[in-house]
């Protein structure tokens, strides 16, 4: 494409000025501040800083309840994505048909995309509450185990999974049948014509004609589940209980705020940034090589 | 040859075709109108309890319809937890994000795509990188940097740090995208950074940048 360039010396500069101060102050600054930190420790009044070296990883990696929260965390964010994706396909593939009102139906699922984590796990806490919610209820008809997610860590894990699921359905659901409807319908005729039955086709000519939709989702989910469901656990678990659901974010966010361990704290992040690095990273590698566009 | 082969079929399929795409037609309704009622029940169930006094919400059979405490309820949550006061504080912090993020994103891509420059690459990496590092797995150390240039407990506080944040660079890289829309990609020089353009990919984006906080 021929782009015209204005041939201007100092007014780009200009232009990206702002972006470049904030992005310099509150996103280089902060990691920065977070790498040197991870290597001191503050003083039990936090007026002093002593340098430590590479203490707080080492005891990052020995620590228990951290390693717990790595296996929390993946857990977390894979059944988030996995779950919440292979819901959504399987849905959008058995709705794909042209019919009216797509569009109403699309603005009427996706609007729980639009409340904000902590919200969300607000909305289902009404719903799993011991005393008052409804689905506790329901199900001790069924069975005699108290679904109390204040005693039982895996019904709390539940219950913020749930939450994440349900924000992200709407959205998946829809890139999904916006995927399942740029399909060509006459690769699948010819399909059916060589004789490939639903499921035959569905694995042959339609999943891999999807991976780029589902690359895409994956990596939007694993970010959100993985980094911007602190809110939701803030807000309904606290990570509790006991350690059921401190996932690495708001393990690094309490030892820093409420525990006032700002080494330990900062070596945690530290951790945290190489592993977006690591995914960033293998989704570049992934995508260009595996992905078909 | 294919064509040959295809006709006969293709003619049994499109005989066979309206039958078997009402019946499509029909589950996809069905099954749509399921889920949006599922996805809503959640917030319709937090409504109902809204509308009950607390004796009614905890007797055991929950009751999953309206009651009458609405207006009470609203009223006393509006004083107790100083409601007011919160939302103009949320709209404050939300719209100087908004504003603060599109204004700086929509000048720096202007700037990208439109003008050659030195450290063109830089600047555009250096954008790019922040969408790695969402704000909380660096909150502790924003919360120092703020409290360094003394803006704890202020609205510049809670604002510009996250204009620095994932989306902030997303939009810049999507307002970059979008202005080079003809072409499918975006040069940065040295390295191609091909973004691959779809209309999906481009609702999608704009379906982030609003709903995000």
């Amino acid at each position: 494409m021929k782009r015209s360039v204005f041939p201007n010396r100092w007014l780009p500069y200009l232009l990206v000025g702002p972006q470049v101060i904030i992005t310099l102050v509150f996103f280089f600054w902060p990691a920065f501040e977070s790498l040197r930190l991870s290597l001191y420790r503050a003083s039990p009044f936090g007026d002093r800083f002593i340098y430590v070296g590479l203490t707080n990883f080492e005891r990052l990696f020995r620590d228990d309840a951290y390693l717990r929260s790595v296996i929390t965390s993946f857990v977390f964010s894979f059944v988030v994505t996995f779950a919440g994706l292979a819901l959504a396909l399987l849905l959008a593939s058995m709705a794909n048909a042209r019919i009216r009102g797509l569009a109403v139906y699309r603005s009427l699922l996706l609007w729980p995309y639009g409340i904000a984590p902590a919200i969300a796990g607000i909305i289902w806490l009404f719903v799993f509450h011991p005393s008052y919610g409804i689905l506790p209820w329901l199900l001790s008809f069924v069975t005699a185990y108290q679904f109390n997610w204040f005693l039982k860590g895996w019904v709390a894990m539940a219950l913020i999974i749930v939450a994440a699921i349900w924000k992200q359905f709407g959205y998946n659901l829809a890139f999904y049948l916006a995927g399942l409807q740029a399909i060509e319908s006459s690769v699948l005729e010819a399909a059916s014509v060589d004789g490939a039955g639903p499921i035959r086709r569905f694995f042959a000519i339609t999943f891999p004609l999807l991976s780029p939709v589902t690359f895409f989702l994956f990596t939007l989910n694993m970010t959100f589940s993985f980094f911007d469901t602190f809110g939701l656990v803030h807000a309904v678990t606290q990570g509790g209980p006991g350690d059921a659901t401190s996932i690495l974010v708001y393990r690094a966010w309490r030892d820093g705020f409420e525990g006032l361990q700002l080494g330990y704290s900062a070596a945690q992040s530290v951790v945290l940034m190489a592993l977006v690095i690591m995914l960033t990273a293998f989704q570049f590698r992934f995508a260009e090589k595996k992905v078909t566009y | 040859m294919a064509r040959t082969l295809a006709q006969p079929a293709t003619l049994a399929a499109a005989q066979e075709r309206p039958r078997r795409r009402d019946w499509h037609g029909f589950t996809a309704h069905v099954i749509l109108i399921a889920s949006v009622a599922l996805l809503a029940f959640p917030l319709y169930y937090a409504f109902v309890i809204s509308t009950q006094t607390l004796s009614q919400v905890t007797t055991t059979p929950p009751k999953p319809w309206p009651s009458t405490a609405l207006l009470a309820n609203y009223a006393e949550a509006w004083h107790r937890a100083q409601m007011g006061r919160m939302l103009v504080n949320s709209a404050i912090v939300a719209l100087g994000v908004a504003i603060g993020k599109i204004v700086i994103s929509l000048l720096s891509a202007f700037a990208i795509v439109y003008f050659d420059f030195r450290g063109k690459n830089v600047v555009f990496w250096m954008i790019f990188v922040t969408l790695m590092l969402p704000v909380p797995v660096r909150i502790v150390s924003t919360y120092q940097v703020v409290s360094v240039l003394g803006w704890v407990n202020t609205y510049w506080g809670l604002t510009v740090p996250l204009m620095a944040s994932a989306t902030g660079g997303a939009s810049t890289i999507m307002a970059t995208a979008i202005a080079t829309f003809h072409s499918g990609s975006c040069e940065v020089r040295g390295t191609s950074v091909s973004i691959p353009i779809t209309a999906v990919r481009i609702s999608g984006v704009l379906v982030i940048i609003r709903g995000h906080r």
